[in-house]
């Protein structure tokens, strides 16, 4: 699932982050943000986060630190698992169908995330854009 | 010096002479033809029985025949089952089906005598009728972050048909009278092939295995026929 960071007030301006984990909230381990599996990126516009194909939901901690405060937004996305034949090699991959994304109300507030908005319903491969969220 | 040209004459006569002779009987000799037995030949393909001892995800039987039309001309054709049970990493799949292939031989050795072997040159047209179970599939990832459990869907599709064109190359040879030893390779083309739903026919009963980027399949067999003696011509 590829998600872009766009700034608050204007969705077509990319947004970077300063510095980004994202925590997988059953397992607390921080999941790969991109093809080398980096956990921890700096200035990063966009990643990409591996969906639970088990189950419809996969919870996770979107983790900013920012001069040295962090503030950790939970973001529940959840979808339909299906399967697509690739090739004989390389068999079945998943794929997301149905996708939503909400992010969890925190009390007090002090969210750093503003939006989280579904750009493309159907992750079925890794040169869309899905899930863009505003900060 | 005339001596020896005269010796060398009476040598031509006397070897003239005898040359003459022998092309006198000869001629009666020439009118003997080797006839041909025509016949209905059946075998049966020992290639398919050997994998089928050796190799555990194969079981295979396969009968062939052929029947003469002419000196160098042969219909023939095969009929078999073949089933396979294989397991890959990402994939477990059994394919089951029985096949028929239909075609003609054509005989490019002269045979001196009353020899009767072939080295030939034939051509198929081959059909599949088989079903195809997913067993097993693991999904693919770009990362092993998740690690969802080994899919054991037991997706069974019947009733799938695939057509194809093949040539083949051998030898049959008598090696006893009237039995056969066959040994020949084939080379083969898919024309249409039905692929289960939202997979792929991995294989394909009489073609083989199938490849993504290609419609080439190719074969072999090996076996042991007898020549049922029609008549001679």
């Amino acid at each position: 699932m590829i998600i872009i960071f766009t700034d608050r007030n204007n969705e077509l301006i990319r947004k970077p982050v300063e510095s980004l984990q994202v925590i997988e909230r059953d397992s607390e381990t921080p999941a790969p943000l991109n093809e080398m599996g980096a956990q921890t990126l700096t200035a990063v516009d966009s990643i990409a986060i591996p969906l639970r194909i088990e189950s419809g939901t996969t919870q996770y901690f979107f983790q900013r630190t920012l001069n040295g405060t962090q503030n950790r937004d939970a973001i529940n996305f959840s979808y339909t698992v299906g399967e697509e034949y690739i090739n004989r090699a390389c068999g079945f991959k998943a794929i997301y169908t149905n996708l939503s994304a909400e992010q969890e109300a925190e009390t007090p507030p002090e969210q750093w995330i503003r939006v989280v908005n579904v750009r493309n319903p159907s992750v079925t491969s890794n040169q869309d854009i899905h899930v863009e969220i505003r900060h | 010096m005339w001596r020896y040209v005269t010796s060398l004459l009476c040598l031509f006569v006397v070897a003239g002479s005898a040359l003459g002779q022998t092309a006198d009987t000869a001629v009666a000799n020439d009118t003997i033809t080797y006839e041909k037995t025509y016949g209905l030949r059946l075998g049966i393909d020992l290639a398919s029985i050997a994998r089928t001892a050796l190799d555990n995800e194969y079981t295979g039987f396969q009968i062939m025949g052929d029947y003469r039309l002419t000196e160098d001309w042969y219909i023939a054709g095969e009929l078999g089952t073949e089933s396979i049970d294989r397991e890959t990493n990402q994939i477990d799949f059994e394919t089951s089906g029985s096949f028929l292939k239909a075609g003609a031989d054509y005989n490019f050795y002269g045979n001196w005598l009353d020899l009767d072997n072939m080295i030939y040159a034939g051509f198929r047209a081959g059909a599949s009728n088989y079903s195809q179970t997913l067993d097993r599939f693991d999904y693919y990832q770009d990362n092993d972050f998740f690690q969802p459990a080994s899919q054991f869907p037991g997706l069974k599709t019947t009733g799938l048909t695939s057509i194809w064109a093949e040539v083949q190359a051998g030898l049959k040879v008598e090696v006893l009278n009237n039995i056969y030893m066959t040994l020949n390779v084939q080379l083969k083309v898919m024309v249409s092939e039905d692929q289960p739903e939202g997979f792929d026919s991995l294989y394909v009963p009489g073609f083989g295995r199938t490849y993504d980027t290609n419609a080439i399949g190719v074969g072999y067999s090996y076996g042991i026929s007898y020549r049922i003696p029609f008549y001679k011509k």
